[in-house]
């Protein structure tokens, strides 16, 4: 996957579960639990949101690594 | 750059003439078993065999999925109970949400299977000889409908208990199953990473439904052919290859035009 991402750090930061997060962001459980495994990158939108949530802008979570687009290829 | 062109040209066009020659030995094959009626015998042991294994497949098939069906979906709600008491489980909620998806997919499959079976075993009885005695066919009938029913609605109980526990694990999903817009509400009620997932699953299902139409559109020509089965399954394929076909490309057109 193309980001690497620090969402399970700044969640546990937050002192809330999954499904809380998910709740704040107005997302499901599931999609927080894609995120966190790397399964899932989220949209600008969710990622934004995800950092007003957190109290942080989007680079302090999610990580763009080059060449990782060619190995997802 | 070239040279992989060329290369899969010349797969393409070696495809194309292996399939023409197989075509034409497959036809010619076909034609001296019909002139020499080969088959005559066989066409009948085949079906007499299969009209008497009908009803006990159907049983036997409507039975052995309910009895999946239900281990599964207690094996959803062991877990469940797991989660309620250790609520901060991540890897329980994940476990639980993958374990969800088996009853649906076995339950789901089964009534469209026992559906099948059932068409199959009644039309052994109406339009076959098979079976001789009417009171026989009495019976059958009856016990068939009864079975039908009976599995029918526990597969239906499988699909209910399974959607009210991903209900209750994501309770912004508020659509009911009983909902004629029941499928058009959930989607709506999911967010972007599961819409993508069903995306994908969508796309998954057309690809392979492609492939399948285009065996069974040989399969029917054969049939046709070889057992007069006439010409309304090809057409039936057809027509689902067809509208298969056609509304991807339109919907991929309107969502193109979206926005």
């Amino acid at each position: 996957m193309p980001l690497n991402n620090r969402l399970k750090e700044y969640r546990a930061k937050l002192g809330v579960n999954q499904q809380e997060m998910g709740k704040l962001v107005q997302t499901s459980r599931q999609t927080i639990s894609q995120i966190e495994r790397g399964d899932y990158s989220p949209s600008v939108t969710l990622a934004l949101k995800i950092a007003k949530v957190c109290g942080c802008t989007v680079e302090d979570i999610f990580e763009y690594v080059e060449g990782n687009d060619d190995e997802e290829q | 750059m070239k040279n992989s062109k060329n290369k899969a040209a010349f797969i393409c066009i070696l495809f194309m003439v292996v399939c023409l020659i197989g075509g034409f030995f497959c036809g010619r094959f076909t034609y001296r078993l019909i002139e020499n009626n080969s088959l005559g015998s066989l066409k009948e042991n085949l079906s007499d065999i299969l009209y008497r294994c009908a009803f006990p497949t159907f049983f036997a098939f409507s039975a052995l999925s309910v009895i999946i069906g239900l281990a599964l979906y207690f094996s959803c709600c062991k877990t469940y109970r797991q989660l309620q008491k250790d609520n901060e489980n991540d890897e329980l909620w994940d476990k639980l949400e993958e374990k969800l998806d088996k009853p649906m997919i076995v339950s789901e499959l089964s009534l469209i299977i026992i559906y099948f079976f059932m068409i199959s075993a009644f039309y052994v009885v109406i339009c076959t000889d098979t079976y001789t005695d009417d009171n026989i066919k009495k019976i059958l009938f009856i016990a068939g409908i009864i079975v039908f029913v009976v599995f029918m609605f526990i597969n239906l109980f499988i699909q209910f208990k399974a959607i009210g526990i991903e209900k209750k694990l994501n309770p912004e999903k508020t659509a009911n199953i009983i909902d004629l817009k029941f499928i058009s509400k959930w989607v709506s009620q999911c967010d972007e990473a599961e819409r993508l997932i069903m995306y994908k699953s969508a796309f998954g299902a057309i690809r392979i439904t492609n492939l399948v139409c285009t065996i069974m559109i040989i399969a029917a020509i054969i049939a046709a052919f070889l057992f007069n089965t006439g010409i309304f399954p090809l057409f039936c394929v057809t027509v689902i290859f067809a509208v298969l076909n056609l509304s991807y490309m339109i919907n991929g057109d309107k969502a193109q035009k979206k926005k």
